[in-house]
This record gives structure tokens, sequence and C-alpha cells, in this order.
């Protein structure tokens, strides 16, 4: 199997006044393609700083980071605009849908920023919507559907453009236990049905479950790295 | 991202906050149309000066007097007006045509009635160029010898020299006939007295044909009639053969009595006219008092417009107010545009558009009020301010051209995206944790 992220080395530290604080240090890892990977760590381990720099939203102070063969962490902001429209797709905690926007509308952006028309972006973002089963929902507004629903149109939102890679950071934070595993087995199937990469950064055993690999992160560094299968095998 | 979509999105935007758009837009309204009614009192003062100078004749033309220039070389021989002269002013450049002329004070004579008047002889070469049209029957032409062209006030003042009264109660004279006689001698038709044993001989009367009356110009050509040079020559040489006490006002028929240079544009005066009095005449023309109600309507203008502008200028405040605004309130969700995969550009972009919007509307909507003012102002404002407005006339005291409507607009438009600039390239900027993780 090809890598889809490569890290190597990777170091960052924060300047906090006088105070340097590691966020991260010697962090090696591999994803490769198709693989669904968590991230599990408690607040402050350094996980959401991992996400962020995969995303390309934060540079690392020392180290690589290659996402399908090209190096992020030397791009500008704009080839990374470019990239992330191209490569990626994003799953927040608080959804952030566009208040303004339906939620085809919402769905459809991505596709849209891409220059794509609307008849065409139109019709995969309403297939999208009637996988995730929002299918009743698609003129409705952010703020007339529940935080779950919210959440499926932001991961049809994610899905749309059939990324290979897809971060989610958080995804489940503010929903109730039966809304979260639903969500979940969302993300996953889809990733599975179209072989995407899958990373979810979370602090919530529960979820990790669903990953083919649970990578442990703590005080910044890499703790452990076990495969679903080795976990059954135990 | 196509541009169709870019505008729906800023478009969307701009609507989600309705009541600040408005107001801002409202801002941009008073700043466009108080900069619009400013400019359109400068320009209705500027229409009314070109009106009245029209009236007071062709701005082009050049009167050439003898004299003036005092700072002549000593070797420069004394200009005089003519031929040597004429021919060199008809080859400065710029010089469209020169109508030399000399006048000969003479009776006409039709169907027993007279009409004492100046007579001026012209080459009938440049009467279309310095504006002459008839009413009436025809120009003067080439080959004419002993054809007249009359003014048009001329035909209401022939009177029977026999009747009594000197009045010119009679109805107007057809001039434009074959019958007509033209003399030197004033007293020509009149009864003889007894006493008048004049050993003077009395003048030729000649045998003339009226050709054609002219347009009314509100100048001295109403009150003149024209004849070829030859006609008026021969007339001048018969007058002064006659007449001791003669005044009629060329002394030779070398020289002329008035020339009028015609530039061929109204920039071309000036030139024209420092070569003429470099060669030693006096010259007068509309153009320094062209130069000067232009001066004056400019800084008119300029004024208007500065005070027009301060208010524009505080509307593209409100506009990068109100830009600024919405960057904060919307910094998450410029954030996620950005993940999402929006490039910088398109970011920049859509806010540009959506203060360049906010700059169009209010000029269109400033535009249209401008109109509404400016007839309100037309119609009960003019009484007032008459007293002020030196070129008022009947343009009105506010005249909103098409350019001044149309630039507005644009003018307005372009201040919404400068305003619009700043803040544009700030949310561009913005660095994307930072503007995900920021609160709403």
């Amino acid at each position: 199997m090809t890598a889809m992220i490569e890290i190597k080395n990777l170091r960052r530290v924060y300047r906090i006044g006088q105070e340097k604080v590691i966020a991260l240090d010697h962090v090696d890892l591999n994803i490769d393609q198709g693989e669904i990977c968590c991230i599990l760590g408690t607040s402050g381990s350094g996980k959401s700083t991992l996400l962020n720099m995969i995303a390309g939203l934060e540079k690392p102070t020392r180290g690589e980071i290659k996402i399908g063969g090209r190096h992020i962490e030397k791009m500008t902001e704009a080839q990374l605009a470019l990239f992330r429209q191209k490569y990626m797709g994003f799953i927040f905690q608080a959804y952030y849908l566009l208040p303004n926007l339906t939620a085809l509308e919402n769905v459809c952006l991505p596709l849209t920023f891409r220059g794509i028309s609307r008849k065409k972006r139109e019709e995969a973002g309403k297939k999208i919507l009637a996988d995730v089963g929002l299918k009743k929902y698609i003129y409705h507004k952010p703020t007339e559907m529940s935080g779950g629903q919210q959440q499926r149109v932001g991961i049809a939102r994610a899905f749309v453009s059939k990324p290979r890679l897809i971060l989610a950071d958080e995804p489940t934070g503010n929903l109730d236990t039966a809304t979260t595993f639903e969500v979940i087995q969302q993300m996953t199937d889809l990733a599975h049905q179209y072989h995407q990469t899958l990373v979810i950064v979370t602090h919530d055993i529960e979820i990790a479950d669903f990953a083919d690999r649970i990578i442990h992160i703590r005080d910044g560094k890499i703790e452990k790295d076990e495969r679903k299968k080795e976990r059954e095998e135990i | 991202m196509n541009r169709f979509d870019l505008l729906k999105l800023s478009l969307g935007n701009l609507w989600r906050r309705k009541v600040r758009t408005f107001l801002t837009v409202l801002g941009v309204v008073i700043g466009t149309s108080s900069i619009v009614v400013m400019i359109s009192l400068g320009l209705a003062m500027d229409a009314g000066f070109q009106e009245q100078l029209q009236q007071m004749g062709d701005l082009n033309i050049i009167e050439v007097y003898e004299g003036g220039n005092q700072n002549l070389s000593e070797n420069q021989e004394k200009a005089e007006l003519n031929e040597k002269y004429v021919a060199q002013m008809k080859k400065i450049p710029g010089v469209e045509a020169v109508m030399a002329s000399r006048q000969v004070y003479v009776r006409l004579v039709v169907d027993k009635k007279v009409c004492d008047t100046q007579l001026v002889g012209i080459d009938p070469s440049v009467q279309e160029a310095f504006g002459f049209t008839t009413e009436e029957g025809r120009l003067l032409q080439t080959q004419d010898t002993d054809a007249i062209l009359f003014g048009s006030y001329l035909t209401q003042w022939f009177y029977n020299p026999r009747s009594s009264s000197y009045y010119y109660e009679e109805s107007p004279v057809n001039v434009v006939t074959d019958q007509m006689e033209v003399t030197t001698n004033t007293s020509y038709g009149e009864r003889r007295h007894g006493n008048d044993q004049s050993s003077e001989r009395e003048a030729k009367v000649y045998h003339v044909r009226g050709v054609g009356v002219l347009s009314v110009s509100n100048g001295e050509s109403d009150y003149q009639a024209y004849a070829p040079l030859s006609l008026v020559d021969k007339l001048l040489n018969e007058s002064r053969n006659t007449r001791s006490d003669y005044y009629g006002s060329a002394s030779s028929t070398q020289t002329y009595n008035q020339v009028k240079v015609k530039a061929a544009s109204i920039d071309e005066v000036e030139d024209v006219q420092t070569i003429i009095q470099e060669m030693g005449f006096n010259t007068y023309s509309m153009i320094e008092m062209v130069k000067q109600m232009q001066q004056t309507s400019r800084r008119m203008q300029a004024i208007l417009g500065g005070i027009g502008a301060i208010s524009l200028l505080v509307a593209g405040i409100g506009i990068t107010n109100t830009m600024v605004m919405s960057i904060y309130e919307r910094t998450r969700e410029i954030g996620v545009i950005k993940v999402l995969g929006a490039s910088l550009k398109d970011i920049r972009d859509m806010f540009l558009l959506e203060s360049g919007a906010i700059g169009l509307a209010g000029g269109i909507a400033g535009v249209l009020l401008s109109y509404g003012v400016s007839r309100l102002l037309n119609h009960f404002g003019s009484g007032f301010m008459s007293g002020y407005v030196i070129g008022q006339s009947n343009v009105g005291i506010s005249l909103i051209t098409w350019q001044l409507a149309l630039g507005a607009i644009v003018f307005s438009m372009f201040i919404g995206l400068l305003a619009g600039y700043s803040p544009a390239r700030r949310a561009m900027n913005m660095p994307v944790l930072k503007a995900l993780r920021s609160a709403e």
C-alpha cells in the first residue's frame, strides 16, 4: 500500500512569553491510502496540533510532512489553499456550516470553490446528502436542523468532492452518544466505500474503536500505535 | 470559483445584514448625490456662460486694428491693413479665413423708397466661413459685380424720401429684385430745394441687384449691406470725386477698414492672436472673456465638487467601517471557507465585490436622487439663486449631463472598491487557524 501521509521527525514548539512549550516532538508516522485512523489523546496531548500540521494550517518547527508525496511544509498559503481544495476534506467539531446557505449549498461549497457548474455540483450534493440520510433536508438552513443533522451535512460537505484525505477534528464532540455512533458509522462507511483516508482526532476511546488503527498521543509523543487486527487478537 | 457563484455569495452576505447594508448604501447615496448636485450647479453655470457667449458672437473671430503695438523694432514699418498683411494673416497656421473689408456710406433705392446704410465690400468666398446664411435669396458669388446682400433688419429701414415723415412706418420692401439703384449721393431722390446750387457734380447712380437677405445674427451684420469689393471700390472712388465733405471711412482702395480673422478652432485663437499682434496690430477677440469665465466656473466647480467630495469621503469611511465589522463578525466563516478550499483570491474578491456592490448601489440610487433634487432646484430655486449664479439662463441652475451621471456611478463604485480593499486584504491574509478559533 502507498503511504498517504508521511511524517518524519516532526517537532512543534510554541513560545508563550518566555516559556517554550513543546507540543510535539520526534513524531514519525505513516498513514496509508484508504486507512481509517484515529489519533487519540487527552486535551493538551498535541493531537490537534498534529492534525493542524497535516492540514497545513500550522507550520512545523522542524521535520517534514508529505501528503500524497508532496511536502506541504514548504508550500505558500496560496498553494496550500489549492492543495486543500484538491486533496482534502474537513469535518469540524462545531460543524461550521455557513448560516445563510441551505444544506445543499453548504455541501456544494467545496465544489463551488473548484468552479464546478451548478448543475453538476447540485447533482453530487443531493446524492451525498441522500447517502447520509438527509434527503428531506436539502433546502433547510442550518438553524432549522438538529446538531446531528448539521454534522451530517458537515460530513457530506467533506466527502462531496471525493478528496483522498479527510480530516476530522473531534467530529462528535458536540453530539449525544446515540447520535455519535450514527455519525461516526456514516463517516467510516463513506470512507470505506470510496477507499479514502480518514484521520479522526478524538479523546473518546469508544469512537476510536471504529478505526482501523489507533495512535495514542501523550505529551507530544506517540505513545502507542495499534491496529485493529492486533487489538482483536488480544 | 466562477464569477457568478462568487457574486451570489457576496450578495447573499449583504442580504444577510440588510439593515446595515441599507444604512451603508444610504451613506453612499447621500455622498454621491451631494457631489452630483454640487457639480451640476457648476455645469449649469458653464452652460449658461456658453450660451451668453454665443449670443455675443462667434468666439473664433479675431478683429484686427491698426496701431497698438508700441514695441516695434525701428526698422519695422508701421503695420497697415493692406493687401500684403492680409495675405500674411491668411498664411498663419490655424487661420481658416480672413475677411478684409472696405466700407462706403450709400443710399439704396428700391421702388422710390430709399435706405441709407453702410455698404461693406468683401471677398464673397469667405462668407460661409464667417457664418453668413440667408433668410431669403442667396449669398454673394465670386463672379458677382453688381450684387447686394442685405442685413436682416435693413429691409425695414426703407422710407419714402418725399413723404413728410421720415419714419419707417411703411411695410418692408422686397429687396430681392433686379430693380435697385445705389449711389453715394445721400440726398438722392429727395425734392430739390431752390437754393441748392451746389457746385459739385452729383454722384453717379448705379444699377444693381439685390440678391438676398441674411438671417438674423444679433450682430453688426444685421444693420449692414454687403457687396463685392469691386462695387464698393467703384462707389468709393465716385464718392471721393464728388464730395468735399467726404467722410467715408476708407482713405483709399489700397487699405481695408476692417479685417476679421477666423481661427479654425477656439484653441487656436490665442496663438493666432499673438502672431497678429507681433505683426504690429491691435486685436480683439472674445477669448480673454471666455478664459476668464472658464476660470471662474472651474474654480466654482472645484469648490462645489470639493464640498460634495467630503460627504462621499465620509460615505467611503462608512463602507470601510462596515466591511471591517463584517470581517470581525465573519472571521470564523472566512477560516471555514479557506479550509474548504476557497483560494485567497476568491476571498479577497468576495469582500471587494461586497464593498463594490455597496458603492454601485449607492451610486445608482444617488444619481437618481440627484436627478430629483436637480429638478426641484430648477423648478423652485431659480428665482432664489439668480442673484448668485452669474451664467444663469434658460439652462436652469442645475444641469446633470449623462457624463456626470455615469461618472458619478463609476466613481462611487470605485470608492466602494477602494474602501473595501484594505479589509479584503485583511480577510485574505488572515491565518486560517486563528480565524477558526475565534469566538463568534
